[in-house]
This record gives C-alpha cells, structure tokens and sequence, in this order.
C-alpha cells in the first residue's frame, strides 16, 4: 500500500485519487502490480484531464508553467497535442511529445557536417590509426591477450 | 600512404614525446578542426554547440589524445575570446588560432588552488604607465601549456570600488602571448594515458600584457571562468564516456576494436 500511495503522489490530483481507490478495493496483489496500476492511473488521469481543462494550464500556451510542460505528464495539453499514452494503445508513437528538442541543424549545415564526419573519420582511420597501447584486461573478460605490449609492459594473460 | 603513416606514428614513441606529430596537426589543420565554432568570417567552420559536439564526438572516439588537444586549444583555450572578446581581439587571435597556426590553453589551475577561481595567487598589476599589466604567477596542470603560443590566464588584479574607495582583489581573465616574454614552461606531466595531449607547467616570470588584452572587464573574470569551464565539463564528460564505453571495453579505442586474442 506505501508504495502504491507513493506513486499516486506523483500522478495528478484526480488520477492520485483513482489510483489509491483502485489500491484500495482490488486485491492486494494486483495493487502492488505496479505495471497495472500505472496504466490504470494513466488511463485514469487522461479521461479525467479530457474531460475538463487542467486548472494549471495557462491560457499562454507559450510559456512554461508547470511539470505537465515539460512532457512530465503528456495530458493537460490534449488540445494541442494528442494523447501519448493513449496513442500507445491505439498504435500511435507521439514522437513530438517524446523528442522535444529543437532541431538546431538545417538541411545545409546537416549536409556540410556530415562532409566533415566523413573527412575526418576517414583521416583518423588512414591517417592516424589509434594504435595506441591496449589498457590490461579487465577483471570481467576472459585473459586471452596477447603477452606482447606496445609500451613495454607486459599483460597479463591466462597463460601466465 | 597508410604503411608510411604507420611507421611516423610509432605509438610508443608518441607517448613518449607527448606530442601529435607535425604531419597529423597539419591533416587537422586543413579539415578545419582547430576552429569548429569560429565564425567562418573569421576562418573557422561556424558550427553551432550540436555540429560541434558531433565533431568532438568523431576525433574523441578515434583519438582521446588528440581529442583533449584540440579540446584544450578551442573547446576552453580561446573559448573566452570567442564569447567575450572584443572586436579587436577577435580579428586578432581568432583567424590565427582557427586555422591553427597559432594553439591556445586555458591557464587557471595553480598549485594551491583547483578549480576555485578565486584562490589564485598569481597576480596582475598595472604598470606604472598604465599601458600594461605585469603579470607574475605559475599554473599547473595546463593542457597545452608546451606549446600553446596563445593563453587565457586568469590572475587577481586590484580593484577600487568606485563607491567606497575601497581597494579588493578581483579575478581577471588576460590574453598572454607567449611572445610578450616571461613565458616558459616545464616538461610535458607524465600521465597515464591520453599521453599524445601535452600538460605541463606555465610560468609567468614579469610578463607584460597590454591593456587592451584584458578579456571582459578588469575583475570580471568569473564571467569568462563561469562560461568557459563549462565547455570544459562538457568535453570533460564527453571523454570519459567514450573511454568507457569505447576504449575499456576493447583495449584501445574503437575503430580497429581488435583485442590481440591469441
């Protein structure tokens, strides 16, 4: 039960409400299912925002005024953006509502960047290799190093 | 080609030079590497924070050494001219340092004081004249310090309020050539790795900088330490990430990727 109280205190007032309620009356198994609960509570809190306008959101929809904005809880703004969640179960991926950041690159610095990453991974694959001393092998991998070191120290192999 | 450069670059012997060989700083010179978020008006690629992070990512994937020598010399080195530098300073320095004829450091670390910028002891004062800052002091630990000819140091300078009369020491950020004399530095650090960058130790012996060489205002240097370091952190993150994930993993760094399994 603490824990299912614990979630409903980060979920929005109305799901938090539903939330502790379905904790309370299914059995105790499923409430502490914490999967089940939360897609009740998702589910929950969608119709209950769809329902009726979410008091925090300002009618400047511009700026930034609460955790809901920040894509925390994707609802309050269903009537900009449709509903993650749901999309999830209709099949949808929101992708706008996932990947909010700005994308800085445009097709041109895109293309010349990408002349660059190529120019120079080729440099450093022909013209400077890496071939730098290897680090000894690490406790977790098997020892099958080669006893021959480039800086003169020697590995340690299973050999040994 | 790939069988010459093999043979120049004897990895031991890198090491133990601490050094990039003259042939490799010249292929990043002409890929535009030393000056990725310079103005192309003023030689530099012009990339924004994204491209620049992508182009970080390549060369410290490759080579973490030289990944922490061109991060040293752009990413912090004249990151300050970048962001605070006047118009002057930046015609100046920047078309030199971009295309990397000139390499820049970032000199702030001393021995009694880490990255707490207002415990230096190194010092500035106004020469009598008033045309130059005189400036004393040593640093440590300076990524470049051999061989950057171009330096941001930070050093406390007096500073009277204009209110109170009362005389304060602030933190000020210069742009030292190494050519205004009184510049010398110790032997490349012996490190643990990522060897091929240099580190060493900066001395500033009566060094004389000239009024105009003052980056930002005089006692403003937080503002040019608080933004630049940033960018420090920022590659600081960015390597040890590859090396985790890249270089400990394998032995060596990513792209050959072939443990020696015999």
């Amino acid at each position: 039960m603490a824990s299912a109280q614990r979630l409903a205190a980060l979920l929005p007032a109305t799901a938090a409400r539903r939330a502790v309620r379905l904790a309370g009356t299914v059995s105790a198994r499923r409430a502490f299912t914490t999967s089940a609960l939360v897609r009740q509570a998702a589910v929950a809190g969608s119709n209950a925002y769809g329902r009726s306008a979410a008091p925090n959101v300002s009618s400047d929809s511009s700026r930034l005024t609460s955790m809901h904005d920040f894509g925390v809880f994707p609802v309050p703004h269903r009537a900009v953006l449709p509903s993650f969640v749901r999309g999830l179960y209709e099949g949808r991926i929101e992708a706008a509502q996932v990947f909010p950041y700005p994308d800085v690159i445009d097709e041109e610095t895109r293309g010349n960047l990408s002349i660059m990453v190529d120019s120079t991974s080729k440099f450093f694959e022909t013209v400077w290799t890496a071939e730098r001393p290897a680090l000894p092998p690490l406790a977790w991998r098997p020892l099958t190093y080669s006893t021959r070191s480039p800086c003169g120290v020697p590995r340690i192999s299973a050999e040994q | 080609m790939s069988h010459e450069s093999r043979q120049s670059n004897d990895a031991a012997k890198n090491d133990d030079a601490s050094s990039v060989p003259a042939e490799v700083t010249q292929g990043m010179r002409d890929l535009g590497l030393f000056g990725l978020q310079v103005p192309e008006e003023l030689d530099g690629a012009g990339l924004s924070n994204s491209a620049y992070a992508r182009m970080v990512e390549i060369v410290g994937g490759h080579d973490l050494g030289v990944g922490i020598y061109l991060g040293a010399h752009q990413s912090i080195g004249f990151k300050g001219i970048l962001l605070f530098g006047t118009d002057a300073q930046k015609k100046k320095y920047l078309p030199k340092l971009a295309t990397g004829e000139q390499v820049a450091a970032f000199a702030l670390t001393e021995p009694g004081s880490g990255s707490d910028a207002n415990s230096i002891s190194t010092r500035a004062r106004l020469s009598e004249d008033g045309k130059h800052y005189i400036l004393n002091g040593s640093k440590i630990w300076i990524s470049n310090g051999g061989i950057a000819s171009v330096f941001t140091v930070f050093a406390k300078t007096e500073v009277i309020d204009p209110k109170t009369g009362e005389k304060k020491d602030k933190v000020t950020a210069f742009i030292v050539e190494r050519a205004f004399g009184g510049v010398t530095n110790g032997p490349p650090e012996k490190k643990m790795g990522i060897k091929a960058s240099n580190t060493a130790v900066v001395n500033f012996d009566e060094t004389k900088v000239p009024v105009e060489n003052v980056l930002g205002e005089v006692g403003n240097g937080f503002k040019v330490h608080d933004r630049s370091p940033w960018r420090m952190i920022i590659s600081a993150v960015i390597s040890p990430a590859l090396i985790v994930a890249r270089v400990a993993p394998c032995g060596r760094a990513y792209p050959g990727c072939d443990v020696d399994s015999e």
